[in-house]
């Protein structure tokens, strides 16, 4: 039979229960724009006792637990999405980058029309050159002129392949970071797993705040590569990598190591990721890591390739044409360009230093013969079984173009992906995001019944007093 | 669906960067004049671009050949002048001489001639940009030179050059040449301004027969010269006939070119320039959108229940 002092205890519970709604309204607050927070909610719930015959007598509230107001779909599709963008930006980037090596940004307002800093001008002013030089063969200006814009268009093939092998560089410098990255977030979310696991063996509650680090961290994971997780009934959370298992519980059971596959020169940059101790490359399909493999794998490595083989078809062109030609002082069988491919294509350097050994001519003693100058110039407009049936500069226009292409593609990709993650993170905020509007209006309602409860206190004191002085 | 007090303030940072975006795009278009800069902003213009650039440099670069052609012809169109004068002047001295009996007055003019004869020699030897213009492709070394005797008389003159005329292009695969061999003995090939002999012309011989056979007196024979002098002047007749063609031809083509040039131009325009008043329309436009989503996000961002909580 419940007595006076049970309505003072009921009070007192009340209290502090709407206390602690109170702690977690404000702890709400004060997380509203903490990143990757969940908004947590008190559950309270009434408490009964068996009552007499009049049935059961309310004993008031009390609170159960602190719960985390999740949307675990959303949550799992944030870490997918995650994943594809990270991939897509990486892509993207890279290849913006790769169209900026090029230099071949159309210029219309310069001195000389439309004309762009890349190779495709460097070929024109070339074969235009040694058009100039077919009017005059024995011209030494136009000769100067000719071997000073061969030496231009051989610098330009060597800025880009310079370029763009600083570019392949820089990203395998990125896969290797963002390998080490992966390797300390899966520590990181091992000792979460710990921290959690023995917080949740303490009480009915959830860890809460653990919960959210956790998740933040899984985030940031997934936006490097594509994991899979796995909840475990002790709350901790498995984390494996395209079907290899990172972090099993509390322990990391694996790590991720960069590698030089079998056949590659180490030299050449072919960075590949596998876990530490395996021999092959893991099948990644998604995270930045993935993105940056795939690019320079796939369009970085095509584009050096084009561009080495569109220098290496001008040197043997234009050599096979000079060599069988004769200086003006009787010399031949000197080469035009030396080297083999876009990083060490040069001008033969003794004509350089005598543009008279220049082997215009396609007989000895006939200077004014221009047969060899006019078979270097009217290479300009030749299809070349090496480019595809293509001329040269016909060549570099649609290795330009097809970068626009995968840039632009990129591009457009990624801002479809932009949408379709921002409407999944909206979707979570719905759910777990803190309104602070609502979290006053609470304030306001956990107040009253905080003012309430105090009244009832004070209330049951003053039937105590009265029982008293009876 | 549940807003957060978040929700603003994301969506707000997302559409401010999508708004600020297009603007720093259009004002990027207007500033530079283009719609096309990089390949990404459109792959298959920008393609075409980089094609009719080359078309247009190439167009640029056959003008200047023409021109260097022009200069050629020009130089050459002076040389064959010249030798002309050389021409008439000993076919009047030729036909003079049926008026003549003394052999002092005979002998008089062979002088004249022999010195025509040395001046024409001068004159096949012209240079234009150090190149001889009558040398075939061996420019570098005088075409013609004479052979004297002991006393200095010249005998014979004797041609160092070929027949070989260099030829370049005007326009793709449009080949021309605006050079002539001085002396063309194959029978093949562009005929000898001096001497070719499908013409039977000889300048030079037949300068040097003209000259000794007034220094002998010889008139009867001087009369088949006078023929052979003839034919000198049509084979010159025939070239500077030949160079008047080929002026004309290289002046077509270069205002061919430079029409082609100019719709290059337009082609290229009309792949990358920007559509001015259009462009500016939709920056105002975009503008008056941020300005919208400024003013909107400024009031509501200010609204909330904590104001009216006492």
């Amino acid at each position: 039979m419940a007595g006076l002092f049970d309505t003072l205890a009921l009070g007192s519970r009340s209290l502090t229960t709407y206390r602690k709604a109170i702690d977690t309204t404000g702890h709400n607050l004060s997380n509203v724009h903490t990143p990757g927070y969940t908004r947590q909610r008190l559950e309270i719930e009434s408490t009964t006792v068996d009552g007499g015959t009049q049935g059961a007598i309310g004993t008031g509230s009390d609170s159960v637990r602190v719960m985390r107001l999740q949307n675990e779909f959303a949550e799992r599709q944030i870490q997918v999405e995650v994943s594809v963008e990270g991939s897509l930006s990486t892509q993207h980037e890279t290849l913006q980058q790769a169209l900026t090596s090029l230099q071949e940004t159309i210029n219309r307002s310069g001195a000389n029309g439309t004309s762009t800093n890349g190779i495709s001008q460097g070929l024109s002013e070339f074969f235009n050159a040694a058009q100039g030089l077919t009017t005059d063969p024995d011209s030494i200006p136009d000769r100067q002129v000719l071997l000073q814009k061969a030496q231009e268009l051989a610098t330009k093939f060597n800025t880009v392949d310079g370029r763009l092998a600083s570019l392949t560089g820089a990203v395998n410098e990125q896969i290797q970071s963002e390998v080490e990255k992966v390797n300390s977030l899966a520590t990181e979310i091992s000792s979460l797993n710990r921290a959690i696991v023995s917080e949740e063996a303490l009480s009915d509650g959830y860890a809460n705040d653990l919960r959210d680090s956790r998740q933040a961290k899984m985030e940031e994971l997934s936006k490097l590569v594509k994991i899979e997780t796995t909840e475990q009934a002790d709350g901790s959370m498995n984390i494996s990598v395209a079907g290899n298992l990172l972090v099993d519980g509390r322990d990391v059971v694996n790590t991720l190591e960069t590698f030089t596959p079998a056949g590659f020169d180490p030299a050449d940059g072919h960075l590949m990721v596998r876990v530490t101790g395996q021999a092959d490359a893991l099948a990644l399909t998604g995270g930045s890591i993935e993105g940056a493999i795939s690019v320079r794998e796939g369009q970085l490595t095509t584009l050096q390739t084009e561009i080495n083989t569109l220098a290496e078809t001008l040197i043997s062109e234009v050599n096979l044409a000079h060599s069988t030609g004769f200086g003006l002082t009787g010399t031949t069988g000197a080469n035009f360009f030396t080297g083999t491919n876009a990083s060490d294509i040069a001008v033969n350097a003794a004509l350089l230093r005598e543009p008279a050994l220049l082997q215009a001519s396609a007989a000895s003693g006939e200077a004014g013969d221009n047969t060899i100058a006019r078979a270097i110039a009217e290479l300009e407009n030749k299809a070349h079984a090496a480019l595809d049936g293509q001329t040269f500069s016909g060549k570099q226009a649609q290795t330009v173009a097809w970068l626009g292409q995968e840039v632009s593609n990129a591009r457009s990709e990624l801002q479809d992906q932009a949408t379709i993650s921002q409407f999944i993170r909206a979707q979570r905020d719905s759910v777990s995001g803190v309104s602070v509007d609502e979290e006053m209006t609470n304030l306001v309602m956990f107040q009253k019944a905080f003012q309430a409860s105090a009244k009832l206190i004070s209330m049951t004191d003053e039937m105590l007093e009265t029982l008293i002085q009876m | 669906m549940r807003v957060t007090s978040n929700s603003y303030s994301e969506n707000l940072i997302t559409q401010l960067h999508t708004l600020a975006r297009r603007q720093i795009s259009l004002q990027n278009q207007i500033a530079t004049g283009q719609r096309v800069q990089n390949a990404s902003d459109d792959p298959f213009a920008a393609q075409q671009v980089l094609q009719l650039r080359d078309d247009a440099a190439a167009n640029t670069q056959y003008q200047k050949n023409i021109q260097t052609h022009q200069e050629y012809a020009d130089a050459t169109h002076g040389l064959m002048r010249n030798l002309q004068k050389v021409l008439d002047r000993s076919q009047e001295i030729a036909t003079m001489v049926d008026d003549l009996d003394s052999a002092e007055d005979l002998k008089s003019y062979a002088t004249e001639i022999d010195q025509l004869l040395k001046h024409a020699v001068q004159v096949a030897n012209a240079q234009h940009r150090g190149d001889y213009l009558l040398g075939g492709t061996r420019t570098d070394a005088p075409p013609f030179s004479v052979v004297t005797d002991a006393t200095g008389k010249v005998t014979s003159v004797s041609f160092g050059g070929n027949t070989n005329v260099p030829e370049s292009e005007i326009g793709q695969g449009n080949l021309v040449s605006s050079r002539i061999p001085g002396e063309n003995s194959t029978g093949n090939g562009v005929r000898g301004l001096v001497a070719d002999t499908r013409s039977g012309a000889d300048i030079f011989a037949h300068l040097i027969a003209l000259r000794d056979q007034l220094q002998s007196g010889d008139v009867a024979a001087i009369a088949t010269t006078r023929d052979q002098l003839r034919a000198d002047e049509e084979n010159l007749l025939f070239h500077i006939a030949d160079n008047g063609a080929l002026q004309s031809r290289l002046e077509a083509s270069l205002n061919t070119a430079k029409d082609e040039k100019l719709s290059l131009e337009s082609q290229i325009s009309n792949r990358t320039d920007v559509d001015l008043p259009a462009t500016i329309g939709r920056l105002n436009q975009e503008q008056t959108t941020y300005q919208a989503a400024l003013q909107s996000a400024g009031s509501l961002l200010d609204l909330g229940l904590l104001p009216f909580l006492r």
